[in-house]
């Protein structure tokens, strides 16, 4: 097959050109027009290429008429920290879910008891007590106390993320059909996903690991609980990741 | 040199009627005597920006088979078109005075 110097241009300015679907084709066809109407009156397709300009030039030019609006800009931050937010917080309220079925399994020492070497004061123990009055010790009313605590915040910041991804999902259909598209889709998400919560995970697993160092389980539960969702979240976006990567790029040159 | 001034060669090729790009481009050489050899592509960024302006207007249209974005001058833009040329034949005229004392 010969190569049409005008396509291989056309595939060039493609690549090169950035902006809205509309008007990224309207400089296509513009650009198209204008060469075959070149070549009509009498030049090469080299030529008319040549003299059209270099191809990296000439999208620079028309993308810079093309800036993407501040408005639109500030749409695509807000969906993208709010998606990976509202996320974060689901996350937490399913660690407080899992902590409550290990204070369950296991009891509130397991959740968040303190090491057998810890002490109390009276005065604090006494504290305790009325904060959990059914506990027999001081160390389980202090671990019943801690574990409830976790449960409440941990569900409360689920419920407020539930609640986000509501208010994502509402903003998304709103603005998801915009006409402009920022650099800021793709694969940065499920990039910042895949990181924020796979650091998550190895933080929370090696203080798991150090709680088992401690020779007791001891508090162990609200760190599993966290690492064990965190692990879950970021190996969700890792397959997000994976099949946005798999995918070709959109302006691709095949 | 030419790029300060090539939205007032524009319009001013586009006062004389609709054109698409060829065409525009076409006019602009045959009218300058081959002076303004500016790489063609780059007129269309530029006429993009004038639409933007308000200073013409476009749509598609279908000459001799082919599909053709056709410009015109807006109402804003042949008042734009004026004051430019004014200021030209002012630029020019002082220059002219300088460079021949």
């Amino acid at each position: 097959m010969i190569d049409d110097p005008i396509e291989t241009y056309l595939d060039d300015l493609l690549v090169h050109l950035r902006g809205s679907p509309r008007a990224v084709r309207r400089v296509l066809a513009e650009a198209e027009a204008h060469l075959r109407d070149a070549v009509d009156a009498g030049a090469t397709p080299a030529e008319a290429v040549q003299r059209f300009g270099d191809a990296r030039e000439v999208a620079a030019r028309c993308s810079a008429q093309a800036a993407v609006p501040l408005p639109a800009i500030l749409r695509e931050l807000v969906l993208v920290i709010g998606l990976l937010g509202a996320v974060g917080a689901i996350a937490v309220g399913t660690s407080g879910l899992l902590s409550a079925g290990l204070d369950a399994a296991y009891g509130a020492t397991f959740v968040a008891g303190d090491q057998p070497t810890v002490t109390y004061t009276t005065a604090r123990c006494v504290e305790y007590h009325d904060l959990a009055p059914g506990e027999s010790t001081c160390a389980t009313a202090a671990a019943r106390h801690h574990t409830d605590e976790i449960e409440v915040t941990r569900l409360a910041t689920g419920v407020l993320g539930l609640g986000a991804l509501g208010v994502w999902f509402w903003l998304e259909r709103r603005w998801g059909r915009a006409h402009w598209r920022t650099n800021l889709t793709g694969a940065y998400v499920p990039v910042i996903g895949t990181t924020v919560f796979g650091v998550a995970a190895l933080a929370l697993g090696a203080q798991s690991l150090q709680a088992l160092g401690w020779g007791s389980t001891n508090g162990l539960g609200q760190w599993l609980s966290a690492a064990i969702v965190s692990s879950v979240v970021a190996g969700g976006f890792a397959v997000v990741l994976f099949r946005e990567l798999r995918r070709p790029p959109s302006m691709a040159r095949v | 040199m030419i790029k300060g001034h090539l939205d007032l060669l524009l319009l001013s090729v586009l006062r004389r009627g609709p054109q698409h790009g060829y065409a525009l481009i076409t006019s602009l050489a045959e009218r300058s005597g081959g002076t303004f050899g500016l790489p063609e592509g780059t007129v269309y960024p530029a006429l993009h920006k004038l639409e933007s302006a308000g200073l013409v207007a476009s749509e598609w249209s279908t000459i001799d088979g082919r599909k053709r974005r056709v410009y015109v001058i807006t109402d804003q833009g042949r008042t734009a078109l004026t004051a430019q040329r004014r200021e030209w034949r002012l630029f020019a005229r002082g220059m002219e005075a300088v460079l021949a004392t």
